[in-house]
């Protein structure tokens, strides 16, 4: 192998050896440098006795004959003068090469197979060739010679490209002066894409360059690092090894390509079908063949047999298109090999050499529209799967998506058309010649699977994004879990399906976000046994509010996501056995705790659910289908269960209803007619009949007012007590009246049971007690009467101090000497009275004694009912007593 | 919640966009004997190319409305699988087209209403209007009619396929039914061909994606039937 700086020069003649065949390419017939001048005319001359003598004739391809025809017929006039001296070339030549074709030198008779490049021609013909002669190929297009001498190379065959010198002598310059070259050329053909000077061939020549280069670099990684800034350096994604299991990979393809402009017919002279010659143009090799069975039609062609595992398209008319053609020239030429991708092995063309199809291998399953997509038809191919299986169906899904994806081949029309499953859960996804592959859009697409920010726009006129890609990915992973739900199908739409993916209302319930518009039917089942992570990703990459809406997950994100999820599916986390099927019935258990038992009706599996109040789970007896709908109450029309009504009604709108007022009661016994309220019932105070309703605690309404004000009288201090200790009201009127019931002695000052005074009974001082006393009970001329009495029992008004003050006024004040007693008694009681009246020692015996006195007098006939001093009676030394006992007297008799 | 029987259980179990098609058809007397029993065949053979293609099967669901001197429905909307096969129609009394089309209307809207509430994505509606005579029935419910369909058409909410039977056909009322596209004449009795169209149309759309452009209807399958 020569080293990479190494150039090497030929003598012709060694090229037109009976083992060696030399071609020209149509540029050198071309070549108006006049530096190069005579340079032609020198290698005829050197090589024409070696081929007189029994050596080979230099080849010169139809295909390059046709192309210097071609330039020989326009016209010089109208065009730029290099060019038209270039063209004045091809004339030339055309005249040289019949000469020369006739005296031996020249062949131009093969190669006729229809390539439409020349290009592509030579580098057929020199792999297919290489293995019988030294071939040499003579080309100014660096491009060629990149390509020829790189094949060199990689197939270690004696073949090389290269130009003239001069004396006709011919010269391969070193890889690393081609690849320098190469570089450079593909730097100018970039930057004149962007200009007007663009031409429609600059695309496939920029492809070709890069490509070749890659390999180049790939083949020789030394020369790599002369190449900053060219292909290597302008690929920001170099890729990652997805497949990671040590299949063959292939150079990606460029991801910087630019729109290659709007897509062309190409009109073909017969677009073949079956029982046709074809022509099957793979990188192997150029095989002839007849057009088998046909197996289907479709929208844009008809597939057709061509072995047991391989199959054809042929694309109708209006399909035969530029873009498709560079598609599947650029697939093809890399040899892809993965399983389960229908990549396009071989170009095929007609027996004219125009493209109209591809070579591809046969497709296995059936499409997720037909399988997958429709619960029906899923339980009926597939009845033993789960929801493992549909997992398993995804992961095999995103492995092939992802292994497109490393290779910057976008899928961009994904739908369940396109992609098949088999029933060992593989994968095929098909439909190679709609991808996007560099500058070539994918023209078509499903608006299901589009983005919002794609709505609207036209397919063919612009590239997709690695993030357009991304939201069908996500839809299609989610159809295939939910087995064919749209993830925005929700209730109140009225179809038009670039509105839900624009309003991104996605509905299914995910954590608190309750959402009134979930589908109906038993997709929120579905939805609800999603493990939590694979729910998370994808409500967050399809609701509005998510966090991945915008920046959707990757593939790697979803494999790892799914292939967690086949974890967990076998794993015991997994507690809910229903999260297994791929219909379940219910929602799924909320924890490990949850009860699962079965409706009594159907038998069908129902999870407890969990009650918030009261932190436990409850059990309906009967599923939902099961429970027997509601109906309208015919008397309220509340919807209630029908066991609860009875005749149409309600228990509430059965009830009878009061004659009296009109309002719905429950008879305490049958023939009441009234209710409880209505009925009347006798006042426990005044006896007077009143509704019940009307009363209060048994009272009509006037004895409940007299009551209330009674109640409020008891509750008040009676002011006319005062607290001997400390001169202020102590005692209320409900408490003196409870001690005069009870005949028990009304206390007398604050002290409370446990003999603690309160803190704000505070002790009159003593020097001036008798002063505030007589003050305070100055108005009241009655308490200052029978002191001792009075003291003992805490009140002038009870029976044993009426029966004494009778006895004074009715017996005392009769006599001289009692007059005198009493003068006395009241003379001197005050004084003892203020001095021992609080202690119990003087009142507790006084008033034993005093009582016993008190009897004897009231059974010697004094009254012990209430009884009122005459007037001054309290007082009478200070009266005429006469008087006053005689007046007490005449009233005597009414009591 | 109402309670769902078991055909609105089938509406969203199937999560397939629907096609909802009303065939609105005149059963009036001038349609009796050949005219109507070539009809019943025709629509009989239309379930069956739709039953037989995976795709209409699961996306279809048709609806027949019949007037003549009154209007009736015939078949409510329902999947291929649930429909009825009509026997036999009488056809009798007279054209009462503009409540026929109002009826159609109706029953779609209520179809529609359901596909919204259960949260069904459909496509366009399609309604199929044939007669083989002028309107006689309310003018004011003709007026109506017409009105609602050019609106419907005007808002993208309906494709029509106003179809006149014979040479009696009034089309220039149908030609009101159809601002954007003439109405077009069956040659003699040729349901069978119309119907063998629309079914393949049929499966076309639902092959499509709902809101999609809707699908070019393939007017050169129309020469072997129809004239404009």
């Amino acid at each position: 192998m020569r080293s990479t700086s190494e150039t090497m020069t030929f003598d012709p003649v060694e090229l037109t050896g009976s083992t060696t065949r030399m071609f020209i390419d149509t540029n050198v017939f071309m070549d108006t440098d006049p530096r190069h001048k005579d340079h032609l005319k020198s290698l005829f001359e050197r090589i024409a006795p070696q081929i007189e003598s029994g050596g080979s004739p230099v080849v010169v391809p139809t295909k390059v004959i046709d192309e210097l025809s071609k330039f020989a017929k326009k016209d010089p006039s109208t065009t730029p003068a290099a060019q038209a001296a270039a063209f004045e070339k091809a004339k030339n030549a055309l005249t040289f090469l019949r000469s020369a074709e006739a005296h031996g030198l020249v062949r131009t008779s093969l190669g006729d197979i229809g390539n439409p490049y020349a290009d592509d021609l030579f580098v057929h013909l020199f792999e297919v060739y290489s293995s019988t002669y030294a071939m040499f190929l003579l080309t100014n297009d660096v491009t060629l010679q990149l390509r020829i001498n790189l094949m060199a190379l990689q197939l270690n065959r004696s073949i090389a490209a290269g130009y003239l010198i001069p004396g006709g002598h011919v010269e391969v310059p070193s890889l690393e002066t081609i690849a320098r070259r190469a570089s450079a050329k593909l730097r100018r053909l970039r930057q004149r894409q962007a200009t007007p000077q663009a031409r429609a061939s600059d695309t496939l020549e920029i492809e070709s360059l890069e490509t070749t280069l890659e390999d180049l670099f790939q083949e020789v990684p030394l020369l790599a690092s002369l190449d900053a800034g060219t292909s290597t350096g302008a690929r920001p994604n170099p890729p990652s090894d997805d497949t990671g299991d040590g299949r063959s990979r292939r150079q990606p393809f460029s991801t910087t390509a630019k729109f290659a402009g709007p897509d062309e017919i190409i009109t073909v002279t017969v677009v073949p079908s079956a029982g046709d010659d074809i022509l099957v143009d793979s990188p192997q090799g150029i095989v002839q063949m007849q057009l088998a069975t046909k197996l289907g039609e479709g929208g844009e062609g008809a597939v057709y047999s061509a072995s047991d595992s391989h199959v054809i398209k042929i694309f109708d008319e209006h399909h035969i298109t530029k873009h498709r053609e560079a598609k599947i020239r650029l697939l093809s030429a890399r040899n892809f090999d993965e399983p389960g991708i229908c990549f396009p092995e071989a170009i095929v063309r007609n027996t004219y050499g125009e493209f109209v199809g591809y070579l591809m291998p046969r497709a296995q399953g059936s499409e997720f529209s037909k399988v997958i997509f429709q619960p029906r038809r899923l339980r009926r191919t597939f009845p033993d799967w789960t929801k493992a299986d549909l997992v398993d169906v995804a992961i095999s899904f995103l492995e092939k998506v992802s292994y497109l994806h490393s290779h910057n081949i976008l899928l961009g029309d994904i739908n369940p058309k396109n992609v098949l499953v088999d029933d060992e859960k593989n994968v095929t996804i098909i439909d190679a010649d709609s991808w996007q592959v560099e500058g070539f859009p994918c023209p078509v697409g499903v608006e299901m699977y589009s983005p919002p920010e794609v709505i609207g726009k036209r397919f063919p006129e612009f590239l997709r994004t690695a993030e357009d890609e991304r939201f069908a990915v996500a839809t299609m992973l989610f159809m295939i879990l939910i087995t064919g739900l749209f993830p925005y199908a929700r209730s109140g739409s009225d179809g038009d399906v670039s509105k839900l993916i624009r309003e991104g209302n996605f509905a299914l319930q995910f954590k608190d976000r309750s959402n009134k518009d979930q589908p109906a039917g038993k997709w929120k089942y579905m939805w609800s046994h999603v493990q939590v992570d694979v729910k998370s990703l994808f409500w967050n990459t399809f609701h509005r509010d998510g966090t991945r809406y915008s920046s959707r997950p990757t593939d790697a994100e979803w494999l790892k996501a799914f292939r967690n999820y086949r974890r967990f599916l076998r794993s015991s986390e997994n507690f809910d056995p229903m999260s297994n099927d791929i219909y379940p019935t219910r929602f799924k258990a909320m924890s490990p705790a949850t009860p699962l038992y079965e409706c009594e009706s159907c038998r069908c599996s129902m999870a407890g659910i969990w009650r918030e109040e009261t932190k436990t789970f409850s059990t309906p007896r009967l599923c939902v289908d099961c429970r027997p709908a509601l109906v309208a109450c015919q008397g309220c029309q509340r919807s209630m269960a029908p066991d609860k009504l009875s005749n149409g009604k309600c228990r509430n709108c059965s009830l009878p209803t009061c004659t009296d007022c009109g309002r719905r009661f429950r008879p305490q016994a049958p023939g009441i007619a009234v209710c409880g309220g209505c009925i009347t019932s006798a006042c426990r105070e005044c006896g007077s009949r009143h509704k019940k309703a009307s009363m209060k605690f048994g009272r009509c309404p006037t004895c409940h007012d007299k009551d209330v004000a009674a109640r409020a009288r008891r509750m008040e201090l009676d002011r006319n007590r005062l607290c001997t200790r400390c001169g202020k009201p102590f005692i209320t009127f409900g408490n003196v009246e409870w001690h005069l019931s009870n005949h028990k002695a009304v206390p007398t000052t604050h002290k409370m049971k446990s003999g603690v005074y309160p803190a704000d009974c505070v002790p009159i001082p003593r020097s001036t007690t008798s002063a505030s006393a007589h003050e305070g009970v100055a108005p009241d001329t009655k308490s200052s009467g029978c002191f001792v009495a009075t003291a003992a029992f805490g009140t002038y008004d009870c029976p044993e101090v009426w029966v004494l003050r009778r006895w004074r006024d009715t017996v005392l004040l009769t006599s001289p000497a009692g007059r005198r007693f009493v003068a006395s008694y009241y003379a001197t009681s005050p004084h003892l009275v203020r001095l021992v009246g609080g202690r119990s020692w003087f009142t507790t015996p006084t008033r034993w004694l005093l009582r016993r006195f008190a009897n004897q007098l009231n059974r010697s006939g004094l009254a012990s009912t209430p009884y009122d001093d005459p007037p001054a009676a309290v007082h009478p030394i200070h009266t005429s007593s006469g008087g006053a006992y005689r007046q007490r007297t005449s009233t005597k008799g009414t009591h | 919640m109402a309670r769902i029987n078991i055909e609105n259980e089938d509406l969203f179990e199937n999560p397939a966009p629907r096609v909802p098609v009303a065939l609105c058809l005149d059963t009036s007397g001038s349609m009796d004997g050949a005219p109507i029993r070539e009809l019943v065949a025709g629509v009989n053979q239309f379930f069956d190319a739709i039953d037989k293609d995976e795709d209409a099967h699961d996306a279809a669901e048709i609806c027949i409305v019949e007037f003549n001197s009154g209007t009736k429905v015939i078949q409510d909307f329902a999947g291929v699988d649930r429909a009825q096969r009509i026997s036999g129609i009488d056809a009798r009394g007279a054209t009462y087209l503009g409540e026929g089309v109002n009826l159609a209307l109706d029953t779609l809207e209520t179809r529609k209403k359901m596909y919204s509430d259960t949260g069904v994505l459909y496509y366009q509606p399609w309604l199929v209007l044939m007669t083989d005579g002028g309107p006689n029935g309310s003018a004011a419910e003709l007026e109506r009619a017409v009105e609602r369909v050019t609106k419907m058409i005007g808002d993208k909410k309906l494709t029509i396929f106003p179809i006149g039977i014979g040479p009696d056909a009034d089309m220039s009322v149908l030609a009101r039914f159809s601002p954007t596209k003439p109405p077009l004449r069956l040659q003699g009795l040729s349901f069978n061909e119309f119907f063998a169209w629309l079914s393949k149309s049929v499966a076309r759309v639902s092959q499509s994606s709902p809101g999609d452009a809707p699908p070019k209807l393939d007017l050169e399958g129309l020469a072997g039937w129809a004239e404009l």
